[in-house]
């Protein structure tokens, strides 16, 4: 006997494939980011940082144009602008995402012990946690690469005409260090957060992991030359790597390929820490 | 072709750790209403997650629909759970929650939220659909909880506790879907502790302790295969102890107690002849008789005698096969609590 003997009508209309379901779990994530204060305080206020720069550039430039043909001034260190908007946006608003919406994500979900509604649906562990960690992502470049990609242009449009299309390629190490603190970022906090079921624990354990070291660092730093330190430090790693990437003069002793291995191991351990603890909150095994 | 809605379970075990939460499990359901109902703990909810594939078997299989259901997008496309925790975001409306769990469903955004609103319009949510859930009272919740189990439209429905909490208004309308659905043609498996609400809707149930099931079918079929358990008859009377004394005469009665001072309760072995000579006895005797009711009539007292029955006989070895059917010629079939001997008997 078939099912529509019985009376029951299926769906005839089409059913998307089940790796549809990353996109929809982060698009749903996207939205519960936007609920937090936090994140609206970052979007609302993360603009801030580029149009200060870009006037700063803008501002530079027409001083330069009234200074006369017979005064040369130094050209504005745009690969060093840029990376310290990074740096800038890093620890002013990278932080807010996530804290609002990274290290607390799975933490809510174990609370709520929600997985018990996604995972009677046709979806992995895996394509939550990529849907999860995505949304955060996002976020996170938001304000990071949205904000870069504004100023390049500025930058090399208020350079002289022989440095202009050397600034255009800004585009390249902006990009690839947004993405490198988006990832980095986005997949250690979303790892956190999948520690306890409590938000307040996860998101402080978050904020000590990113803000501590560093501080301990600096005053270590500031006591004794010894840069092996800052390989605990998640910004002084980005920093260490963004440096590299915009080839400005590092100040740490730290090189980038010190930091990339730690990074990528943060990143792994992170991915593996949150699938475990999923699984073993809902023993999906 | 679809295979209509079933779900068996063959040897179906469960541990977590050095606990286990179901033991030696095989069933075969068909679709119509059946009840499932186990003390807490009893092994219930991880039935119902390893049928719903939340949950892989750590020994024998379970199939729904003919298919395993763990990590499997056909079979979980046919199946809707609703989870006993109230495990949703407060934050969101019922609407894009409802939604959100029809897109992961595989359906298109505006598809999946015109099923939503359709689903929440089913539980009685049309009014409260645009509301955030955080503002939901617990029935409203529960609906939700509910919709989104619906919202795909599965021919697989398993309910874990759907009318906790719920206000008579709310439990009518879940109520009153779950007959639909099922006449619809689905197979819906829920989870209760109030056993009234199984009776209004079903005879079939399912009985389950320390992971065992206890006893499968209806109701009255239990009851009747139960032949060691005595008849209950409460009579209410003038002279309750002058009534006993009579009735312990009969043959077929095998005690009697006083469960108030103006009632007497005799259990017997022989139902049929002991209301006859209770009719008889209350007219020679002219006893006043207010009323006579049997308390085994309702679900509670079966559920309740065939709990202590499998508690009385853990570990002797008698309950291990209980609920075990083997082999492939396996037919769904009453499947009551009880020795080797009988189900012995029984098999051809």
């Amino acid at each position: 006997m078939t099912v529509r003997d019985l009376g029951y009508r299926p769906y005839e209309g089409e059913r998307l494939p089940a790796s549809h379901n990353s996109s929809v779990l982060l698009s749903h994530g996207l939205g519960r980011a936007w609920g937090s204060w936090l994140v609206k305080i970052a979007a609302f206020t993360g603009w801030i940082p580029p149009i200060i720069a870009m006037t700063i550039a803008g501002g530079y430039y027409y001083l330069t144009q009234q200074a006369g043909p017979g005064v040369e001034a130094e050209p504005l260190p745009a690969a060093d602008v840029v990376n310290q908007l990074l740096w800038v946006q890093l620890w002013g608003f990278v932080t807010l995402i996530t804290v609002g919406a990274g290290s607390a994500v799975i933490a809510e979900d174990l609370q709520f012990r929600a997985f018990q509604f996604y995972f009677a649906k046709p979806v992995t562990p895996t394509q939550y946690l990529l849907g999860r960690i995505g949304a955060v992502g996002i976020w996170v470049l938001g304000m990071t690469l949205i904000p870069a990609l504004l100023l390049v242009p500025v930058l090399a449009g208020t350079a002289p005409e022989d440095l202009r299309l050397e600034r255009l390629g800004l585009f390249l190490p902006a990009i690839f260090q947004s993405l490198i603190i988006a990832v980095v970022t986005a997949t250690a906090s979303v790892g956190i957060s999948s520690l306890s079921k409590s938000r307040a624990l996860t998101m402080s354990a978050w904020i000590v992991l990113f803000i501590v070291p560093h501080g301990l660092t600096s005053i270590i730093e500031a006591i004794g030359d010894w840069p092996w330190l800052n390989l605990v430090s998640l910004p002084d790693l980005l920093e260490v790597v963004g440096d590299a990437l915009f080839k400005v003069e590092p100040e740490s002793a730290l090189r980038w390929y010190h930091a990339a291995p730690v990074l990528v191991a943060l990143v792994v351990g992170s991915v593996v820490l949150a699938h475990r603890r999923i699984s073993q909150a809902e023993v999906i095994t | 072709m679809t295979e209509a809605p079933s779900i068996r379970a063959v040897r179906l075990s469960k541990w977590y750790g050095r606990v286990t939460a179901l033991q030696d499990v095989s069933l075969h359901l068909e679709q119509g209403i059946w009840g499932l109902l186990g003390p807490n703990g009893s092994g219930k909810t991880t039935f119902l997650r390893c049928a719903a594939g939340e949950l892989k078997p750590s020994l024998g299989e379970i199939r729904v629909a003919g298919e395993k259901p763990f990590s499997n997008v056909r079979a979980l496309r046919r199946i809707g759970l609703c989870p006993e925790a109230d495990a949703l975001y407060d934050d969101l409306t019922g609407l894009e929650f409802v939604s959100a769990m029809a897109e992961l469903s595989g359906y298109a955004r505006a598809e999946a939220t015109e099923r939503a609103a359709k689903a929440l319009d089913a539980f009685g949510l049309d009014k409260a659909r645009e509301r955030k859930i955080g503002g939901y009272s617990r029935g409203m919740r529960q609906r939700t909880k509910l919709a989104q189990s619906v919202v795909h439209d599965p021919d697989i429905l398993l309910l874990d506790e759907p009318l906790t909490g719920t206000d008579p208004t709310s439990r009518h309308v879940i109520l009153e879907q779950i007959r639909q659905r099922a006449e619809d043609g689905a197979l819906v498996l829920f989870s209760t502790h109030v056993l009234h609400e199984v009776e209004t809707v079903t005879d079939q149930v399912l009985l389950i302790a320390r992971g065992q099931v206890v006893a499968q079918g209806r109701v009255h079929e239990i009851r009747d295969l139960l032949e060691e358990h005595p008849h209950h008859i409460r009579v209410a009377c003038d002279r309750p102890r002058d009534m006993a004394a009579a009735m312990m005469k009969v043959e077929g009665v095998v005690g009697v107690s006083f469960p108030a001072s103006d009632s007497v309760e005799l259990a017997t072995r022989d139902p049929d002849s002991t209301y006859s000579t209770l009719a008889k006895e209350a007219v020679a005797g002219q006893f006043q008789v207010r009323s006579i009711t049997s308390p085994d009539a309702s679900l509670e007292a079966l559920f309740h005698y065939l709990v202590e029955r499998s508690s009385r006989m853990a570990g002797t070895g008698a309950d291990v096969a209980v609920g075990s059917v083997m082999g492939a010629q396996y037919e769904p079939k009453l499947e009551p609590g009880g020795g080797a001997k009988k189900r012995k008997g029984r098999a051809k």
